[in-house]
């Protein structure tokens, strides 16, 4: 468990310079097109390219660090015990099989992406796909092996204060 | 193949979700994946994934991380506070002079950018130290932000108004004109309402000390130009370089990035973990708000796959109004769907409803798309389920409850129902500027 | 009597957009209509089924049984939709009716879909001339140098390569604001009906046509070709003809909105403009250059669809230039 939970930081890490690039692809293009008068093709595909893979990427790290948020006043009024079965139970039975068949749709994607030499539907740049893909598809996988984590805990915390 | 009952239940299972403390996002697309599997079978892990993709391969969001970086470096190297100090020296005798001058912050950077949740978030984290470190309440402070956060979407230029526009077939221009006065009203009140609580009850919003009052003004004039005037030259480099037409609303919010760490660097405090620490916050917040947008258009898509409009539709049949009945209880509707779902699937799935009734009983379009706008901008903001509280709620400190939150809205609220009704009396106030629209 | 086949159709238009009213509903009407209930065609909008750029994979999918889409959004895929999807300097209206049921357009855009991706393809709808909204007149060929025009795809690799332009992709929801504020030159967005709604002509001074990036373009009507094949005959013609009908219907309609806005337009602040012919003639043969090229790297790819689509394409564009020198051009 403490394996996902590195991989969750690293993938945020990463993410982290994706921010930072980002930063510098917005101020790139508008020197480029106010300045030179020389827009690129490829700063908008990059933008939301660099836009999307650093929330995917970071949604694993964000559980973690409890960053999803909930409303957990009717939560809080139930025994400890119990809230850490249901909360269990929901990661378990709800939410994971969602991102998981998520995830595996994602993981084809990208394969399909590859195989097919897929590319942007409305750019001038027409960027091949699969990168974007699949760092997709590995952000998701991140966050449903969190989302098993969190819900192993939750069951070991509940069983703790049964003990 | 439509079954409107399905549709309509997919909102209790939502609520059974989140009321059972499952995240907010997490409970969307859960919801969205359970009655996807009962009307597309195998394949609705595709569907689903297809609006995921959608979210993330769209540009304007890109600025959401930018934004939420602005307000994250200039939290963590204490430019915020600093910035805060200074505006508190001059409007220190004022009731509530830290709520006014984070409520106007909101207002320009609402100006910037139209996205949910990018303003408040990166106001927040500015204001909500800077406040709590002066003693203004808890409540007071959540609904500053909340309800200053929420007028990005209606201070021109917002993305919102164009999607509305061009669902509802009207001029964009004259869209961002004619919301124009209401929100300026908007901010008019939410200052009034600051000032005027303060004024009565100065312990929610201390004033100044008597010491902090006798600094003599050239210490004053010192501080304002150390703190104050670098940060709002870049207020004015984001929003200026949108009015120029340097940037579109996405890129300014780079500009802005950028603008933060140089003056970081300038005061000195551009340090590897103030970097890492801001970038740390702005993933976790930007993934958390991301994720709620991506579980929104989901939600919204299985809803409408499975007759959530021809469930709309029929509830209006069903009731026999008349046209002018009709829209008010649509205002109505949009106010409930505004519990959970974001602004633009609010907007895709009510203005096909009501766009022929308007038309045929020769209602403004103009006028009434004003009046959705707000009503929808009031769900956002109205208890006990809101976007704006989820995003607060990232940012809160941990002494700050939902319940604090909740009743901090309300006042809030209230004056957003008041520009409702100022809208609705007087049109003038939505129709006026749009003559002026032109070139 | 057996249960209807019902076909759930994906759009890339909102329900009160102008291609769906002059479109997507009077195409699912006729063939209602026309199978007398057999076969019933639900449209869904833009964003219910798929978002607007993946509909074809939504019908490969299952998502959605069937599509109403542009193939605007295919052509980076396969550069032979270009000429289904407003080729820059292409056919324009009329021209592209004539090719597509009388010239062999239709049956090599089914042949193509069906070979390529395995999808039965019909015309559901042909689509005007769209408008140009300008800060700055074009009066020959060296004012589009430096030009910030807001374009995509084959149109913005042209006007950087052959024109030395500055091509910027802005999005959607960004276009009006970007050209209201001089962010942009230029801006494209559909044709002039569409434009007046959006208020374009309130952002920008000068309306310029033909808007050349998109002479005319086709909307297609997709579904599997297993499912098509699937069909009893009687009801693939009621598709076939309810689609060319919609065709016929839909290509008055909208182009009758087209020209009382025109009108609306011309009586208004704006100044309009006609591209002079050096420009219209460039921009015609820079998009044959880009075509060529792009059809030369596809057949040494081994698909050669581009090539065959365009030697027709191309040929009948002659033809009708040629062959109508004798019809009457309305004018005053
Ligand atoms: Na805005
Ligand atoms: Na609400």
């Amino acid at each position: 468990m403490k394996i996902i939970d590195r991989l969750s930081s690293a993938l945020a890490v990463v993410a982290g310079v994706m921010v930072i690039l980002l930063i510098g692809v917005m101020i790139y293009e508008v020197v480029c097109r106010y300045v030179f008068n020389a827009p690129t093709l490829w700063a908008s595909d990059m933008t939301y390219m660099l836009g999307g893979a650093l929330f995917v990427l970071s949604a694993a790290f964000a559980l973690k660090e409890k960053g999803h948020v909930s409303i957990d006043f009717l939560a809080q009024m139930l025994p400890d015990r119990l809230r850490c079965l249901i909360s269990g139970l929901l990661m378990a039975c709800v939410a994971l099989p969602a991102f998981t068949a998520i995830s595996w749709v994602a993981a084809n994607k990208a394969i399909s992406a590859y195989e097919r030499g897929s590319v942007d539907p409305v750019s001038a740049f027409a960027p091949k796909l699969w990168p974007f893909y699949s760092v997709i598809s590995i952000g998701l996988a991140a966050l449903s092996l969190q989302i098993l984590v969190t819900a192993i805990r939750d069951f070991t915390k509940a069983a703790q204060r049964h003990a | 193949m439509h079954d409107p009952l399905m549709a309509g239940l997919m909102f209790p299972a939502l609520f059974a979700l989140i009321l059972l403390g499952l995240p907010v996002s997490f409970s969307l697309i859960a919801t969205a994946f359970g009655f996807a599997l009962l009307s597309f079978g195998d394949i609705a892990p595709n569907q689903l994934f297809r609006f995921l993709d959608s979210v993330a391969s769209n540009p304007t969001y890109a600025a959401i991380p930018l934004f939420v970086f602005m307000g994250a470096m200039l939290e963590r190297s204490g430019i915020a506070v600093r910035l805060f100090d200074a505006m508190r020296l001059w409007l220190g005798r004022l009731p509530g002079g830290l709520a006014l001058a984070a409520i106007s912050m909101c207002a320009i950077f609402a100006a910037g950018t139209g996205i949910v949740g990018a303003v408040e978030v990166m106001v927040g984290m500015m204001a909500i130290p800077a406040m709590q470190k002066y003693r203004y309440s808890n409540d007071l402070i959540a609904g500053t932000i909340c309800a200053g956060g929420s007028l990005g979407t209606m201070i021109p230029p917002s993305i919102v108004v164009v999607v509305y526009a061009t669902q509802a077939q009207v001029s964009i221009g004259d869209m961002f004109a004619a919301i124009l006065l209401p929100s300026l009203l908007m901010v008019a009140f939410f200052l009034g309402y600051a000032l005027l609580r303060c004024a009565v009850r100065p312990q929610d919003g201390p004033p100044l000390a008597a010491e902090e009052l006798a600094i003599p003004l050239n210490e004053k004039l010192r501080i304002t130009a150390v703190s104050l005037l670098p940060a709002l030259a870049l207020v004015f480099a984001v929003v200026g370089s949108i009015m120029a037409g340097i940037a579109a609303p996405t890129e300014a919010a780079g500009v802005g990035a950028l603008g933060t760490i140089l003056l970081t660097l300038l005061y000195g405090e551009l340090k590897a973990s103030v970097l890492w620490m801001a970038t740390r916050a702005t993933l976790v917040i930007t993934a958390m708000v991301m994720l709620i947008v991506v579980g929104g258009t989901m939600f919204t898509s299985i809803f409408q796959a499975n007759g959530g409009r021809q469930l709309i539709q029929g509830f209006l049949d069903a009731m026999n109004l008349t046209p002018n009945q009709t829209i008010l209880v649509i205002l109505l509707i949009i106010m409930l769907l505004g519990f959970v779902l974001d602004w633009i699937s609010i907007v895709l799935i009510c203005v096909p409803i009501y766009d022929p009734l308007l038309r045929a009983a020769g209602i403004d379009p103009i006028w009434f798309g004003v009046l959705a706008i707000v009503a929808i901008q009031t769900s956002y903001l109205t208890p006990p389920m809101a976007p704006s509280l989820f995003y607060l709620r990232s940012i809160a400190p941990p002494d700050m409850t939902y319940r604090q939150m909740a009743f901090g809205v309300m006042p809030f609220v209230l004056c957003q129902l008041l520009v409702l009704l100022v809208v609705f009396l007087l049109p003038g106030t939505a129709t006026w500027l749009t003559s002026f629209v032109g070139f | 009597q057996d249960d209807p086949i019902v076909w759930r159709m994906s759009s890339y238009a909102g329900e009160t957009w102008g291609l769906w009213k002059n479109i997507v509903e009077p195409f699912t009407n006729r063939v209602n209509q026309l199978s007398e209930g057999r076969l019933v065609i639900e449209p869904y909008p833009v964003g219910v089924l798929a978002p607007a750029t993946q509909n074809y994979e939504a019908v490969l999918d299952g998502t959605a049984d069937a599509a109403m889409i542009t193939p605007l959004y295919a052509v980076n895929e396969d550069p032979a939709n270009t000429f289904y999807a407003g080729h820059p300097g292409g056919m324009g209206p009329e021209t592209m009716l004539y090719w597509l049921y009388e010239g062999g357009g239709q049956d090599l855009l089914t042949e193509f879909k069906r070979d390529t991706l395995g999808l039965h393809s019909l015309v559901g709808g042909v689509v005007g001339t769209e408008l140009w909204h300008s800060h700055k007149e074009i009066n020959s060929v060296e004012d589009l140098k430096g030009l910030k025009f807001r374009a995509a795809g084959g149109w913005a690799s042209i006007l950087a390569d052959e024109f030395g332009a500055a091509p910027v992709f802005v999005t959607g929801s960004e276009v009006y604001q970007m050209l209201d504020r001089g962010g942009v030159d230029v801006a494209e967005w559909s044709g002039p009906a569409d434009n007046q709604i959006a208020g374009l002509q309130k952002a920008a001074k000068f309306i310029i046509g033909p808007g050349l990036h998109f002479p005319a373009g086709i909307n297609e009507f997709i579904v599997k070709q297993e499912t098509w094949d699937a069909l009893p005959d009687d009801l693939k013609d009621v598709v076939t003809t309810a689609a060319k009908l919609a065709v016929f219907e839909s290509y008055l309609q909208s182009g009758m909105q087209d020209i009382v806005a025109m009108e609306e337009l011309k009586a208004g602040d704006n100044t309009m403009e006609v591209l002079p012919k050096e420009v219209t003639d460039a921009i015609t043969a820079a998009g044959r250059t880009w075509a060529m090229a792009k059809a030369e790297e596809q057949a040494a790819d081994g698909n050669d669809w581009m090539e065959k689509i365009g030697e027709s394409y191309f040929a009948f564009q002659d033809l009708y230039a040629d062959g109508t020198s004798y019809k009457h051009i309305d004018g005053k």
